[in-house]
C-alpha cells in the first residue's frame, strides 16, 4: 500500500496542468471579448459615426426647414396686412416725415425755432448748428441727431411759452438743457432790465432717422 | 495569474473605450441635429413683425404745430 503522501505528490502536476490550461482558456476568452469591443469601439466611431451625423444633420436641415416655413408663411401673411393697412395710411406719410425726416432737414429745424419764437413776438438772436455726430447721445435705435443752441431776449414768460410750444411741434425734438439769465450790458451791472427780459439759451437735440439703403 | 490581471484591465479599458465612443456619437450626432433648428430659431429673417399702426398715435402728431418749409 502506498502512503497518501505520494498519491498527493503524483496528482499535483496533473492539478497544475489542468489549472494552467483553465487559466489560459479564461486569458483566451477576456482576450477575445475585449478584441470585440475594441472592434465595435473602432467601427463605431470611423463608420457609424459619421453616417449618423450625416442623418442627424439631415433631420436638423429638415426641422429648420419646416420651421422656417411656418415662420414665413405667417411673417407673409402679417406683411399682406401691413401692406393693405399702410396704403391706407399712405396720405398720412407726410405727417411722419415731419415728425422724423429720413433726412436731416436742417432749414426745417431752424424754421420750427425761429416760427414758433417769432409768433410771440421774439426774434431769435442766434442758432448754432451742431453736426458732430460723436458728440450727440444717441437716444433711439438707427436714429441720428443733429444739435441746435438757441438764443434770444424775452419776457420770461414768453420764454417759457416758446419752449413748451416747441415741445408741442410736430418733428422730435429733445430740449438737453435751458437757462435764463438777466441780461448783461458792459456798462451796467446785472439787474434784470427795464423791459423784464431774460436772454434764454437753450439746446435741443433734432431728430432724423436716415434710410436704410443709404446706410448700406 | 499576472496574465489574467493584464487581460482583465484590458477587458475594462475596452468596454469604457466603447462606451465613450458611443456617447461621443450621441453628443456629435445631437449637435448636429440642433444646430439648424437653433440657427434658424435665431435668424433675423424669422424676427416677427407687428403689422398694427397706431393710428391714435398718428392722429395725435398731426394735430401738433409744424411750419411748412414755404419754398417747398
Amino acid at each position: 500500500m502506498t502512503p497518501p503522501s505520494s498519491q498527493t505528490s503524483k496528482l499535483r502536476p496533473l492539478f497544475d496542468y489542468l489549472r494552467k490550461q483553465q487559466e489560459n482558456k479564461k486569458f483566451l476568452k477576456t482576450i477575445e471579448i475585449s478584441g470585440t469591443f475594441l472592434l465595435i469601439a473602432f467601427f463605431s466611431y470611423f463608420a457609424i459615426r459619421p453616417t449618423v451625423i450625416t442623418i442627424s444633420a439631415l433631420n436638423g436641415d429638415i426641422e429648420s426647414k419646416k420651421i422656417l416655413k411656418n415662420e414665413l408663411k405667417e411673417k407673409i401673411n402679417k406683411v399682406i396686412e401691413a401692406q393693405d393697412l399702410y396704403s391706407q395710411v399712405q396720405e398720412k406719410y407726410y405727417v411722419v416725415n415731419s415728425s422724423l425726416p429720413d433726412m436731416p432737414k436742417y432749414y426745417d429745424a431752424s424754421l420750427q425755432l425761429v416760427e414758433t419764437s417769432q409768433k410771440l413776438g421774439v426774434v431769435t438772436d442766434d442758432l448754432t448748428f451742431n453736426l458732430d455726430p460723436n458728440a450727440q447721445k444717441k437716444a433711439l435705435v438707427d436714429t441720428k441727431s443733429f444739435s441746435v443752441n438757441t438764443m434770444f431776449k424775452s419776457s420770461f414768460n414768453n420764454g417759457l411759452k416758446i419752449v413748451s410750444d416747441l415741445l408741442n411741434n410736430r418733428r422730435i425734438i429733445n430740449i438737453n438743457g435751458i437757462t435764463f439769465a438777466v441780461e448783461n450790458t458792459k456798462n451796467q451791472i446785472a439787474t434784470p432790465s427795464a423791459s423784464g427780459n431774460v436772454v434764454v439759451n437753450f439746446s435741443s437735440l433734432f431728430y432724423f432717422w436716415p434710410s436704410q439703403n443709404e446706410k448700406k | 495569474m499576472k496574465k489574467n490581471k493584464y487581460s482583465n484591465y484590458l477587458l475594462i479599458i475596452s468596454i469604457f473605450t466603447c462606451i465613450t465612443v458611443f456617447f461621443i456619437i450621441i453628443q456629435s450626432s445631437y449637435i448636429k441635429l440642433m444646430k439648424p433648428i437653433t440657427d434658424v430659431k435665431q435668424s433675423v429673417i424669422i424676427r416677427p413683425i407687428d403689422p398694427s399702426l397706431d393710428l391714435e398715435t398718428l392722429s395725435e402728431i398731426e394735430k401738433r404745430n409744424y411750419y411748412d418749409n414755404p419754398t417747398q
